[in-house]
């Protein structure tokens, strides 16, 4: 199959309110109502451009060498074989919010406004977290069961290898583009690999990560 | 997001085909435009003049405006500008229409021509309906001279009410006179562009034709900054196509042509699509206003302007009927739901009855109940889980008696049955008022208590300078109660109170200086964290943010530095582009005792240690988020102990992959999770550092540069002094002084025995002591050419430097006791001994012998010994070490180094240079006070320093620490300037 790519319309994403004030206020306390009037004055002024573009792919894992090979690309990572060694197919994708909300959180920095900038990352990490989710649901449509997505930069998984990433699906059919030191640009992406298998693998058990915003709701 | 269901007709294929048609009607039809300021507008983007005044708008054009119009959404503000519409697709705002010529009397019932009166009290109940968002004229007054008429209608709005206004206006001398009363009200015409509280409702004449003084309307308000709609009647099947389908085609086509013209003469410009297509009715001859035909092509164009993104036009709440009756209610009812659940933007026309004739005191009343209902109806209820289950299990327990009694049903009761006002819900044989006599009831109330008003003067509605100043006046009063301290920590996003107080407190004479501290200790004590409480960084920032926004008061009224804050470097690590964490460190630790240099994202170390060098810093914060990033945190630490800066430079580090215990094993000396925590780690740790820092750095000005030119292993300058060329050996020392250099050393090992060394020497001293006024450092091992040089030496013109002496018996005697007699300096040469300890132990042997010739440590200079960096790195290394070290124990000895070795063999000049220039820079940090060498080395520019310093400091280290260095070294930016 060759990658298909969803164009979003801003108001198909729905994002978590509470996650949001969660990542813009990292304590527990009821957010005040000074940073709501903020909070909401900042959702009103960003623009983002949801889209995202998915592909599935046949793949090989050699546990000694730690290695997973996809076409003629190789990921070298202990934990991407860890976690989708059950897998049956691997699907790569690729969102982005646009740039609007890095913009503005740059802009507030610069201004000293450092409410502004934290909140306009975090609508943009929010935004992009839930573009993410969407697309991850509209495969899973196709898919029956999803695992949880993992992206390059976690754990051992060495952030170059979205150099051969990016080679397999192309980021820049959405307007995402890899730096020198392989970051997203617009920042305000996710790439992301998924496995799909015949058990249901997803959710905060089958992850490490400890101090997410999200596992903190989940708890 | 939206708690509303929103209504869909269209496809995405079908939305797409009726723009795709309104494009082509565009770019093949074109639009009538006889303006030729307007022509000249849009033929300079690109347009066509098709045929005379028939302007073809090409696609590119029209997707130009709509890709890059910035204002999807805006806000329409009230007339005092506190409060607003925030005008986009999907909310629901709704308003009366405008211009009518008749109205029903109340007191006889019967139609009549609309006074200026009428107009007034129609704007009064609509204005004590919160049901109406905005308002439109209602009226037009028959008693008006048409000249002035929309003027003096805008006028009468806002003599009667504070809401945003929609204003209809035949001429562009209209518009001109509206937006004079506007900016009066306003307060200026900027006030007005910030907070606009008025639209102007500009139509094109269907189909497709901007007329002369349209286009003048639409370049006027554009310019302005007043927010426009430009929403043709194309009604179905007179003034555009048959369909509802063809018709909104057209008035897409009409609206975008007027939305292209005011974007290319503002790009900033507000816009509101839509038109007006309603239905025909062939056996009446009139357009229906109550008929299901304008409900369905509004719809049409809310799904567009979805699509569009912009807010849109929309109508509702009129009937054709002719009086306030069954039909009234159920084409009001029918057309209001539509708008609500369409989620069109501004819904005018409210009130209109008989066809858009005719309007009705009370039809607005009536309308309200209706407006309230549709919202109601589109507002979905939350849904929330195991609240009701307890309720019902109560009542079938018999625990409540009935639902009624439940608190639940209490709490949630005016929420879900909102109070009715005419409704009728009574029984049959109750005696009751008719529905019309209701609402009559209604508008005289209203009138009774809110007079209309005409014939009176537009006064200014938002605060004016004077007002603010009053206000001034009382937060003074309440601030004389309050300390700084208290008054703070009251609002985290307001700073008005604390700037009043500050230029009080400036204007009673207290130093700006005083209170800046004391408004950075009101600051550290708001956000200090207590402990075993959670940590809200967010107060840290909003308070951060809030002492920026004031400290101007403070900062304008100090002298240039006398603010002295601790330099402290930042960045995020080489490979990582985290930023949100180091900002806002940077932005707390600046707002204290810190200036802040934030070397930015993707930092290599070099860099890091550079912006050390350069800033004269102590404190460095590395920040990383990424477990394949974080370990060059672990390189700078390794690079600076390498360096030997170790003990002179803090680091601390921060980002979501560290920990303690990473923090520990790498060797930094601090870690902080949280940003609002790092001011205070740094306070925790800067004296140290600063401290060994004072101790041993030497700033350039105190760098004692020794000249090295004069020196006969150069063919020009042996045969210079073979030959007694006075001037060659003057010009020589004068280019060398230029450039800094504060002694010269004279070397003439190759001129024969010593017989001929010493009569060199003698010349050479005695040429230059008679022509310049510095003093000399003798070059050489033997002590009897040192002698006869300094047997001529001209004390006066400074000591001299004897260079130099090791631990050779006869050597060391003979030299020590020269510099004794003759009071000079002495380089102790420690090039012997490959350890650290070896070294160490040298140089306490020279010292001790000296001390006990009498030859204090001031007199002398410790060289470590420096080898060439290509072939013994280790040297360069060890060189360092023993300064640093021998800096802590004998802090009064001088040191020096021959900087020219450590460049041989890497070929390139300037690389050379960019390796001397970066070592003398640490040396100095660590002690090192003086240099034998080119003395132009720290004033060389490099054609791009902060890559060619960096590396090179890169460089160094690599060798130090046998890092695998990536061969880039090669780079151009080693090109000296």
């Amino acid at each position: 199959m060759t990658a298909k790519i969803i164009k979003l319309k801003p108001e198909d994403i729905k994002i978590n309110k509470r996650r949001l004030e969660r990542r813009v206020m990292q304590s527990s306390k009821k957010i005040p109502e000074w940073l709501n009037n903020e909070i909401e004055e900042c959702l009103e002024n960003c623009k983002h451009a949801p889209i995202g573009i998915y592909d599935f792919f046949d793949f090989k894992i050699n546990q000694k060498s730690n290695t997973l090979k996809i076409k003629d690309k190789t990921f070298y990572s202990k934990s991407i074989i860890q976690r989708f060694k059950y897998a049956k197919e691997i699907g790569l994708f690729i969102v982005t919010v646009g740039q609007d909300s890095g913009d503005k959180a740059k802009k507030a920095h610069a201004n000293n406004d450092g409410i502004k900038a934290l909140i306009y990352d975090a609508i943009g990490s929010e935004y992009a977290e839930s573009t993410a989710d969407t697309i991850h649901e509209i495969i899973e449509k196709e898919k029956d069961y999803c695992m949880s997505r993992y992206s390059p930069g976690y754990n051992d998984w060495h952030v170059s290898e979205q150099k051969i990433f990016f080679e397999l699906i192309h980021g820049k059919e959405i307007g995402v583009k890899l730096t020198e030191t392989f970051f997203m640009q617009p920042e305000k992406s996710i790439s992301a690999m998924i496995g799909y298998s015949d058990k249901n693998l997803k959710g905060c058990k089958n992850c490490s990560k400890t101090d997410c915003a999200y596992r903190k709701l989940t708890k | 997001m939206s708690k509303k269901p929103l209504l869909t007709y269209l496809s995405e294929k079908e939305l797409d085909s009726i723009i795709e048609e309104s494009l082509k009607l565009l770019e093949n039809t074109g639009v009538y435009v006889p303006n030729g300021k307007a022509k000249k507008i849009l033929k300079k983007a690109g347009a066509k003049e098709k045929n005379k005044d028939t302007i073809t708008l090409s696609r590119d054009i029209v997707k130009l405006v709509l890709d890059n119009h910035t204002n999807s959404r805006f806000k329409l503000y009230d007339q005092t500008g506190t409060k607003f519409l925030q005008l986009e697709i999907g909310n629901t705002f709704y308003g009366p229409g405008s211009d009518l010529q008749y109205i029903i009397d109340m007191k006889t019932e019967k139609p009549k021509q609309t006074q200026l009166i009428d107009v007034a009290k129609n704007i009064t109940i609509i204005d004590n309906l919160p049901q109406f968002d905005f308002l439109m004229s209602t009226g037009l007054p028959f008693d008006l001279k048409s000249e002035n008429l929309y003027p003096e209608v805008f006028k009468t709005m806002i003599l009667n009410s504070d809401k945003p206004i929609i204003a209809t206006a035949t001429t562009v001398q209209d518009i001109e006179k509206i937006h004079e009363i506007a900016s009066q009200v306003a307060g200026s015409e900027k006030a007005f562009k910030e907070k606009p509280f008025y639209a102007a409702y500009l139509e094109p004449v269907s189909p497709l034709k901007i007329e002369e003084d349209i286009a003048n309307k639409i370049i006027f308000c554009a310019k302005k900054g007043i927010p426009m709609l430009f929403a043709a009647g194309a009604n179905i099947s007179v003034q555009a196509p048959g369909t509802p389908e063809g018709a909104v085609i057209q008035g897409t086509a009409e609206s975008l042509s007027g939305m292209v013209l005011a974007y290319l003469t503002n790009p900033d410009v507000k816009f509101i699509f839509g038109a007006n297509s309603a239905d025909f009715d062939g056996n009446k001859g009139i357009i229906s206003y109550g008929g299901p035909g304008w409900s369905k092509t509004m719809a049409y164009y809310t799904e567009l302007a979805r699509k569009l993104n912009l807010p849109v036009w929309g109508a509702a709440g009129c009937t054709d009927s002719n009086k306030i009756d069954a039909q009234a209610g159920a084409e009001a009812a029918m057309s209001l739901l539509m708008a609500e659940l369409c989620g069109a933007t501004l819904i005018h026309d409210i009130g209109y009855l008989s066809h858009g004739n005719l309007t009705d005191p009370r039809a607005y009343v009536f309308n309200s109940e209706l407006i309230d209902r549709v919202r109601w109806l589109a507002n979905r209820g939350l849904i929330i889980p195991g609240e009701v289950i307890p309720i019902i299990d109560g009542v079938k327990k018999g625990k409540i008696s009935t639902f009624l009694d439940a608190e639940h049903t209490f709490e949630n009761y005016n929420s879900c049955h909102h109070p009715q006002k005419w409704i009728d819900r009574s029984n049959h044989d109750e005696e009751q008022k008719t529905l019309l006599e209701k609402l009559k009831e209604e508008v005289y109330q209203i009138w009774e208590k809110h007079p209309p008003i005409i014939d009176a003067d537009v006064k200014p509605k938002r605060k004016l300078t004077k007002e603010i100043k009053k206000e001034k006046i009382e937060i003074k009063k309440t601030i004389k109660q309050q300390n700084l301290e208290e008054l703070f920590k009251e609002d985290p996003d307001k700073s008005e109170k604390v700037r009043v107080y500050l230029t009080e407190k400036l204007e009673a004479g207290e130093k700006p200086e005083e209170l800046y501290k004391k408004l950075v200790d009101a600051f550290a004590s708001t956000v200090q964290v207590k402990e075993g409480e959670e940590v809200d960084l967010i107060y840290s920032t909003a308070y951060a943010r809030k002492l920026k926004n004031v400290e101007d008061v403070l900062t304008s009224q100090m002298k240039d530095n006398t603010l002295e804050k601790t330099p402290f470097i930042l960045g995020t690590v080489e490979g990582d582009v985290h930023y949100v964490g180091k900002n806002l460190v940077a932005q707390l630790a600046s707002v204290s005792s810190y200036k802040v240099i934030d070397e930015g994202l993707e930092v290599p170390t070099g860099k890091f240690i550079l912006s050390a060098l350069d800033n004269e810093a102590c404190l460095i914060g590395l920040s990383a988020l990424l477990t394949t990033t974080r370990d060059n945190m672990k390189k700078t630490i390794k690079t600076l102990k390498a360096l030997s800066m170790k003990d002179q430079v803090g680091i601390i580090i921060g980002g979501a992959v560290i920990d303690k215990a990473y923090a520990g094993s790498i060797g930094a000396d601090a870690y902080r999770k949280n940003a609002g925590e790092v001011g205070q780690a740094l306070d925790e740790m800067k004296d140290f550092f600063i401290s060994t820092y004072k101790r041993k750095n030497i700033t350039p000005k105190n760098l004692l540069l020794i000249g090295e030119s004069i020196n006969s292993a150069n063919e020009k300058v042996k045969n210079a002094i073979k030959d007694e060329n006075e001037k060659f050996l003057l010009d020589l020392a004068k280019k060398q002084i230029k450039k800094g250099a504060r002694y010269l050393d004279i070397a003439v090992p190759n001129l024969g025995n010593i017989e001929n060394q010493k009569e060199a020497i003698q010349w050479v001293v005695q040429t230059l002591q008679r022509n310049l006024n510095l003093p000399l450092c003798l070059d050489s091992d033997d002590y009897r050419v040192i002698e006869a040089a300094l047997k001529v030496y001209d004390q006066s013109k400074g000591s001299a430097i004897i260079n130099s002496t090791s631990l050779d018996e006869e050597r060391k005697e003979n030299m020590v006791r020269l510099a004794t007699e003759y009071n000079s300096n002495i380089v102790f040469q420690a090039a012997d001994g490959q350890t650290l300890d070896l070294k160490l132990w040298i140089v306490d042997q020279f010292i001790e012998y000296a001390s006990k010739q009498g030859l204090p440590n001031e007199r002398i200079f410790i060289d470590p010994g420096l080898e060439t960096m290509a072939e013994k790195p280790e040297s360069a290394k060890l060189a360092l070490q023993t300064i640093s070290t021998l800096k802590d124990k004998y802090p009064s000895l001088h040191y020096t180094v021959g900087l020219t070795n450590i460049g041989f063999g890497f070929g390139e000049l300037s690389k050379t240079k960019a390796l001397q220039q970066v070592f003398l820079n640490i040396g100095r940090r660590i002690g090192l006070d003086s240099a034998i060498t080119n003395p132009s080395i720290l004033t060389y520019e490099f054609k791009d320093r902060n890559k060619a310093l960096p590396e090179s400091i890169e460089f160094i280290a690599s060798l130090f620490n046998n890092f695998t260095y990536r061969e880039k070294i090669k780079s151009p930016a080693y090109e000296i300037k």
